[in-house]
């Protein structure tokens, strides 16, 4: 018999102790009925017949702080004794689990790599329990989410609630301008081959808010960051837009869409047009739009100020001219963008 | 470097994405599908997360918000089976309300679960409750040849049927639940166990069937060769009118169950004719008939008779049937001899006689352990219904109930009369005896003293009362240390309900 086995079938102590080494270096010694209850520990015992001794400790995992092994040595010392009722245990478990949802993640992290499948059910399911029915908003801010898929939430159509025809129409313009994201990712970025399976978060976001007309717009692609910034000038530029002239400009451009396509003398024209159009009315009837408002350096709200004003007295003149105007004003937006990249300080994703 | 730092602050704090793959999988299988497709809008960590759960748990429910509201909750469904991955669905629970509209699409929805290789199916639907609808949906067949499936809950209504195919069904289903919705037609039930059921162990039947039109016989023909436990929990009640002149409707019920490894039994409710032929296997059974009062149809006497034979062999036996206290029955049907009983746990109603005691007492030479349980609710007859189907509630561990009121005054009911010779268990082989529900009667006095004088070999009799007052409780006491008691180490244990 080896002298792991020997230390564990000790007869003559009392009580064994097995060691304990976790990652930040503490040694401890816990009862051995304790410490068997894990799995991993138990193998460690058995099979390699470590944890005898302080030079021989089982060293455990590195998601098993000591903060961490201490609540699980808990949990174990409870739930190794025999024939307690299923009353007992679970009001224990309720109490166990009051914790920050901080703890609970390490937590659950730490009992997944002791293989405590007991632990790591109660664990899932608190957490399950605290994600579930809320919002996104909701569970990033529980959980510190990074914020990190806003370009495709502002693509995401909104909840058709009132069953308005606007929102619907809304709906519809989204849709369209999701695709023709896509073809001008696909225009710009072949050498990326970024092909993988992008079509169905676009699926996910309209069907989850139960779009049902738009199923038939799929393209779409996470958007690289170039894309990303120049839609973001756009965007910040509409939404001073849409403070300014909104009223107007919604005669203007809430028609059917078959008015809109009329003036379409090439796609990425129409591109433009329409991604101001779509911002502007995206932004007036935006439900949770937080983000943009904190990024603006004031320095460049006026400059961009300047430009909406400009933009507005433009869209309100007649049409034949505002073609003109629209010709030239989508080349010397994209003009503009790169020089205002050139030295601004709005990044949203450094 | 603002957006810098709190994208580094972010991470550092964010602790649920660092989660292995596996593991907040787990967290989402916890959830309601709806729940989990929602969390591929928190951030690029848990964009397809969702598509990897294999448990998915849909409510379709039409009469919340309009048709729109349908409409879109029967599309998710729809969009999820599609996009989610194509690995297996190991639970698939899915509860419809409404289901008129889209009958076509359940049955996709149940055939594409079932091409996943489910495990686990649930399926609550349910139609509209409405007089005038006349639609129906059958399962698919492929639920009934479906290899994987290990574990099935559905509910038969009028509008939903499941029937098999001809031969044996269900090759590796260990499970079933069937709850019936009234009402059911006899024959849609009836049709569901005609085929061979190879691997059941688990099978329960709960609901309310209705009422049996006519002529209408239900023959519940069960075979199922390894089938363990058997639960029938359903009642025969028209729900229109619960206390009909012609209820009772368990006289037009059949149930054979060809069942030669049942270990477990429990009947609820129901009366019916029971056939088992499990005669040396069956260890455990519980009945519990509350609607069975004494003064009945003779009738049922019976059934009742014919069902303790068939189970004559059991080594735990649980019953509440007031029935049987009944003088002229017992004298028209002797009770067989338990002789393998070791435990016997007997539940008296408040409406019910001792007279039961001295029945079982004399029925089971061989009893070690019993339970007298006093004082149970006694509710008018046929308003049982109001607690049908509680489940798993045991409610002998509530022992507040009995404190009701409708407790019965009749001192006739309650009188005690010790039989003429001592049963010959009290004299060999009961050891351990517990009193619940005990109120501290007169009757209840003596029958306890009569246990005890008579209990030669008792070791341990424990008191359980419902009487809260530590006086009356003290009383009790002396007054039981003053009793004879038949064997020298007999102790008395008192237990106080909590407060």
């Amino acid at each position: 018999m080896s002298e792991g086995d020997m230390a564990v079938i000790k007869p003559k102590m009392l009580k064994s102790y097995i060691w304990l080494q976790t990652t930040d270096g503490s040694i401890q010694q816990v009862e051995q009925e304790v410490a068997m209850f894990c799995p991993l520990i138990c193998r460690e015992v058995i099979q390699k017949g470590m944890g005898s001794s302080k030079t021989h400790a089982i060293s455990l995992p590195e998601r098993v702080n000591t903060a961490m092994l201490s609540l699980i040595l808990d949990y174990c010392r409870f739930h190794q004794v025999l024939g307690r009722s299923n009353k007992e245990c679970k009001s224990f478990d309720e109490k166990f689990i009051r914790m920050d949802t901080q703890r609970l993640c390490e937590l659950t992290s730490a009992a997944d790599s002791l293989q405590l499948k007991p632990l790591v059910d109660l664990t899932s399911r608190a957490l399950a329990r605290i994600i579930e029915g809320k919002t996104p908003e909701e569970i990033r801010e529980i959980f510190h989410l990074p914020d990190d898929l806003t370009e495709e939430e502002k693509l995401e159509p909104l909840k058709n609630v009132t069953d308005d025809p606007r929102i619907r129409l809304l709906n519809r313009l989204y849709a369209r301008k999701r695709k023709e994201l896509k073809e001008r990712e696909k225009l710009k970025n072949t050498e990326n081959g970024e092909q993988n399976d992008d079509r169905s978060v676009d699926d996910l976001l309209s069907f989850i808010n139960g779009e049902i007309g738009d199923s038939k717009e799929i393209k779409s692609s996470k958007n690289k960051k170039k894309n990303r910034r120049r839609k973001d000038q756009q965007k910040n530029t509409c939404l001073y837009e849409a403070n300014g002239s909104h009223e107007e400009k919604s005669l203007n451009f809430v028609c059917p869409s078959d008015d809109v396509n009329k003036f379409r003398p090439s796609p990425s024209l129409t591109l433009t047009l329409q991604d101001l159009e779509h911002d502007s009315l995206n932004d007036q009837l935006e439900l949770d739009d937080g983000d943009i408002d904190d990024e603006i350096d004031p320095a460049l709200k006026a400059q961009i100020d300047r430009e909406v004003e400009d933009f507005a007295r433009r869209l309100n003149s007649d049409w034949p001219q505002r073609m003109q105007e629209i010709l030239s004003l989508g080349q010397e937006r994209r003009r503009a963008q790169f020089s205002v990249n050139g030295n601004d300080s709005l990044r949203r994703y450094a | 470097m603002d957006s810098n730092s709190k994208l580094f602050k972010a991470w550092i704090e964010d602790r649920i994405s660092g989660l292995p793959d596996a593991i907040v999988v787990h967290i989402l299988s916890f959830l309601e599908t709806r729940y989990a497709v929602q969390t591929c809008l928190l951030s690029h960590r848990w964009n397809n997360v969702w598509t990897y759960v294999p448990n998915l748990e849909v409510h379709v429910n039409s009469l919340k918000c309009g048709v729109d509201q349908h409409v879109r909750e029967s599309g998710l469904v729809d969009r999820v089976l599609l996009f989610r991955n194509l690995s297996n669905i190991h639970k698939f629970h899915l509860a419809c309300l409404g289901i008129e509209d889209y009958f076509y699409r359940i049955d996709a929805w149940i055939c594409t679960a079932i091409r996943r290789n489910v495990v686990e199916l649930e399926l609550d639907l349910w139609t509209t409750p409405s007089n005038s609808y006349t639609g129906l949906l059958k399962l698919p067949r492929s639920i009934f040849i479906c290899k994987t499936l290990v574990v099935l809950k559905l509910v038969l209504t009028d509008h939903v049927i499941a029937i098999p195919p001809d031969s044996s069904c269900f090759p590796s289903l260990k499970y079933l639940d069937v709850q019936l919705c009234h009402p059911v037609a006899a024959k849609s039930l009836a049709k569901l166990f005609s085929c061979r059921y190879s691997a059941l162990e688990e099978l329960i039947i709960h609901g309310n069937i209705g009422r049996l039109r006519g002529d209408e016989v239900l023959n519940l023909n069960i075979s199922a060769p390894r089938l363990k436990r058997l639960q029938i929990r359903f009642c025969a009640v028209p729900e229109d009118d619960p206390y009909a002149t012609d209820g009772g409707y368990e006289y037009k019920i059949f149930v054979n169950a060809n069942a030669p490894n049942l270990e477990e039994f429990n009947v609820k409710y129901l009366l019916a004719s029971y056939t088992l032929n499990s005669v040396k296997s069956l260890s455990k059974v519980e009945l519990k008939l509350k609607g069975l009062h004494a003064g009945e149809n003779l009738y049922f006497a019976d059934r009742i008779h014919k069902l303790f034979a068939e189970i004559v062999n059991v080594k735990c036996l649980s019953v509440l049937a007031s029935i049987v206290g009944d003088p002229d029955i017992a004298y028209q049907y002797p009770m067989p001899t338990f002789n393998n009983l070791n435990q016997l746990e007997l539940r008296l109603q408040t409406c019910c006689s001792w007279q039961s005691l001295p029945i079982f007492l004399n029925a089971s030479p061989n009893l070690e352990y019993l339970v007298l349980e006093n004082n149970i609710n006694c509710r008018a007859h046929g308003a049982d219904i109001d607690d049908a189907d509680d489940g798993d509630v045991d409610d002998s561990d509530d022992y507040d109930s009995h404190i009701s009121d409708n407790y019965d005054e009749d001192d006739l009911v309650h009188e005690w009369s010790p039989p003429r010779v001592v049963p010959i268990c009290l004299l060999s082989c009961l050891k351990t005896i517990y009193l619940r529900g005990f109120r501290g009667r007169s009757d209840e006095i003596e029958v306890a003293g009569y246990l005890l004088k008579h209990g030669k070999v008792l070791n341990k009799v424990t008191i359980h009362t419902s009487n809260f007052c530590e006086e009356s409780v003290m009383e009790l006491w002396q007054t039981f240390s003053r009793l004879p008691r038949g064997s020298k180490t007999c102790e008395i244990e008192w237990i106080l309900p909590k407060l």
